[in-house]
């Protein structure tokens, strides 16, 4: 019976102790220090998107440009970027059956379209210098939301496919914002 | 024989009637004896004024920069962050209360998981430098500036609380602290519009900023 007592009452203090330890130190840590009231910045990061379509308003494909070309005949094509990023350089690689022969690649000014064959919708057009399956960087401002059209010209009726990359190093819109 | 047994029983009871009675007298009478004489030697002295108590209070108060431009403060979001971005927000950090602080620390909580906030090196990146007297909305300190935090990793923040270091943690002082976070210049390549796989490009981040103080050192006073 005395022994029923004893261990009766042991658990009672063992609880106590549990209850009140808590209760003890929240009051000791929150007498001790001071938090400021806490903020949340939210953060995104833009991407860089540019490509290459068969239209100046293509969205991004997520791939190549893959598109009938046929020989000594000028074909548009438009090099986008749809990103939220600015470029000061990109790379090209136009493939082609082995042994095709690029006669001429031009490109019209910022956001110009090709209106017939040389003739760009105003200004005048520039020769670019490739050679076909090899990457070529043209450096080459391109901010974001504009495009280049190009017109290419060659000797083979075949698929022409385009690839279009970039690196972040060349973002040109990059800087310091006090706000 | 029956009176006489009769006779002894009454006297019996008679005698423990009059013990009873004598040892409440005394009992009584001792009582009254000793309540006396404890009156008569306690002694109270009480203050007629005063004697009153107060504890102080430690508050730390975070607040926007109130120059204009500037007043983004950790509340306006940031978007379309880029590679080679570098963000500015400006904040007052004041100590009202009436006791002085010690050991300020930031930690920064977060319950995103990407690359923005746990990588160490791709990841976003934060310095913090405080002015003495308020910033301008161009990002220059016409008073004397001096390093609150190091360029350190959100990453380094969000593991655990890190040590700053600012002007004023005394009663009144306010610390104009320009904090900036920047993304690093990275060199990912995107092709054909896909972005590469761990990118820091097109991921969300909500940051928040814990600013703490410790209470200054107790102190023993004699006055």
């Amino acid at each position: 019976m005395g022994s029923k007592r004893r261990t009766a009452s042991l658990v009672a203090a063992v609880m106590g102790a549990l209850l009140l330890a808590p209760i003890q130190s929240t009051a000791i840590s929150f007498a001790s220090q001071a938090t400021a009231n806490p903020s949340t910045l939210s953060l995104s990061t833009g991407r860089m998107a540019i490509y290459a379509g068969d239209t100046y308003t293509a969205t991004n494909p997520f791939g190549a440009l893959t598109t009938p070309i046929a020989s000594n005949t000028n074909k548009f094509f438009y090099i986008i970027n749809s990103g939220n990023f600015g470029l000061s350089r990109f790379t090209v690689t136009l493939t082609l059956p082995v042994g095709t022969s690029i006669a001429n690649l031009r490109r019209c000014g910022l956001n110009i379209v090709f209106v017939a064959d040389n003739t760009c919708a105003s200004g005048g057009n520039t020769s670019l210098t490739i050679s076909a399956n090899s990457a070529t960087t043209f450096i080459l401002t391109l901010p974001a939301g504009s495009f280049y059209a190009l017109q290419l010209r060659q000797n083979r009726n075949t698929n022409l496919v385009v690839n279009i990359s970039a690196n972040s190093a060349h973002i040109n819109t990059s800087g310091v914002i006090n706000s | 024989m029956n009176n006489l047994g009769s006779i002894i029983t009454r006297g019996a009871s008679n005698l423990v009637l009059k013990v009873l009675i004598v040892a409440l007298a005394v009992v009584g009478g001792a009582g009254l004896v000793a309540s006396n004489v404890f009156a008569a030697l306690t002694a109270t002295a009480t203050n007629t004024s005063g004697g009153s108590v107060t504890t102080g209070t430690l508050k730390l108060v975070l607040a926007p920069s109130g120059v204009s431009g500037i007043t983004g403060g950790f509340t306006s979001p940031i978007s379309a962050m880029g590679p080679g971005d570098t963000v500015n927000r400006y904040i007052d950090l004041s100590n009202t209360g009436t006791l002085d602080g010690a050991s300020p620390t930031l930690q920064i909580f977060s319950s995103d998981s990407n690359t923005l906030v746990n990588s160490p090196s791709a990841g976003l990146q934060v310095t913090i430098t405080a002015c003495t007297v308020a910033w301008s909305n161009t990002g220059t300190c016409s008073g004397t500036s001096s390093s609150t935090l190091a360029a350190t990793a959100v990453s380094t923040l969000k593991s655990s609380a890190q040590s700053i270091t600012l002007p004023s943690v005394l009663v009144g002082g306010v610390n104009y602290l320009k904090v900036s976070t920047a993304l690093p210049v990275g060199t990912e390549n995107v092709l054909n519009g896909v972005l590469p796989v761990g990118t820091v490009q097109g991921l969300t981040a909500s940051l928040t900023w814990t600013f703490v103080i410790q209470e200054r050192s107790a102190v023993t006073t004699n006055s």
